[in-house]
């Protein structure tokens, strides 16, 4: 609240858009407290299943960084892009990105071949490249929980299904609730900043105007 | 303001700092990678009782300086909580940072960053 009591329409203004940016921040806050708690209830399922995989394994195994393939490749990756509504993080399995990709490539070159409409040896070069490209995408990731042997636990699938879940759908979406109250935070110091200004500017003649108030 | 394309385009991987349960159960979803040799860098941390700050604070400092393929950075709480000093003055964009609790220390919201700000945010 002002401590001026008549509020000049531009502070007036600018308090309007403090308390809209706060709304939408609360609202980003709630998303985030939601989210938190997804990953804490995914992390927790996630390390009991390891702590039973563990428990049930055969003496002297344990399911941890002994195991770890030391020339992994990562299966899932993630995706950073920035448009309009700001900064997307998503993760997605690398295979997906594959395909989707040499989807891309197919309709481009379904779309040249339908333009040519000329079914020669150039069009047969270009369906075998196509294969080429079907094959290259095909080649099927190594599973993760191959280092861990070719009879792993029902406990440790159920924790690679539940990890997935948690890189896949909360970690990127925690990370850009993140980014996103970062920029409101940014907004809402600029235009509490902007409103101090004018409120400083027209100290003067709200104290003017008050002691005409007061002779009167 | 939106960052140039240069400062995201390549960064694909997550990387982790974590207890050995925590890096375990994010290999197991397919995020760990090594680089080719002779590097052979690995985009993961396990930190045990012997781990010392310093290892930390390296591993830290190379996934979100270093290395420019690095998108998300996940870090167990309590670990972020012993190289507090950096993780609190880490402000860039990218790698996005993440801390993550673990199964001896479930989360705590009273050493959550982004709640700290949101308090610094409202003048507490």
């Amino acid at each position: 609240m002002s401590i001026f009591p008549i509020e000049s329409p531009r502070i007036r203004l600018l308090s309007e858009e403090i308390d809209s940016l706060f709304e939408h921040y609360l609202q980003l806050l709630h998303q985030y407290d939601s989210l938190r708690s997804s990953l804490s209830t995914l992390q927790a399922s996630i390390q009991q299943n390891i702590a039973r995989a563990n428990f049930d394994a055969q003496r002297g195994v344990r399911y941890g960084q002994d195991c770890y393939d030391q020339r992994m490749q990562a299966v899932r990756r993630c995706c950073v892009t920035t448009g309009p509504e700001g900064t997307i993080f998503s993760v997605s399995e690398i295979q997906t990105l594959r395909s989707a990709a040499s989807e891309g490539l197919r309709e481009e070159n379904a779309d040249v071949d339908a333009r040519e409409k000329e079914p020669d040896i150039e069009g047969e070069e270009g369906d075998a490249g196509k294969a080429t490209d079907e094959r290259k995408g095909g080649t099927k990731p190594k599973d993760p929980l191959r280092m861990f042997g070719i009879l792993t636990p029902q406990a440790l699938r159920l924790a690679q299904g539940e990890a997935i879940k948690m890189v896949e759908e909360i970690v990127p979406k925690l990370v850009q609730v993140d980014a996103e109250m970062k920029e409101v935070e940014i907004k809402i110091r600029r235009a509490r900043k902007f409103r101090a200004k004018a409120e400083a500017a027209e100290k003067p003649a709200v104290a003017e105007r008050m002691q005409e108030g007061v002779v009167s | 303001m939106a960052a140039p394309a240069s400062a995201y385009k390549d960064r694909q991987f997550l990387a982790v700092i974590g207890d050995e349960d925590s890096v375990t159960g994010l290999l197991l979803a397919g995020i760990g990678h090594v680089t080719q040799p002779p590097d052979s860098q690995k985009n993961f941390l396990v930190v045990d009782s012997k781990t010392d700050n310093a290892a930390i604070e390296e591993a830290f400092e190379r996934f979100t300086t270093e290395r420019k393929d690095i998108g998300i950075l996940l870090i167990n709480q309590h670990i972020a909580e012993r190289i507090r000093h950096r993780v609190d003055t880490y402000t860039a964009a990218f790698p996005a940072l993440l801390e993550i609790p673990s199964k001896d220390h479930p989360y705590d919201p009273e050493k959550d960053s982004v709640l700290r700000r949101v308090r610094r945010l409202f003048g507490e």
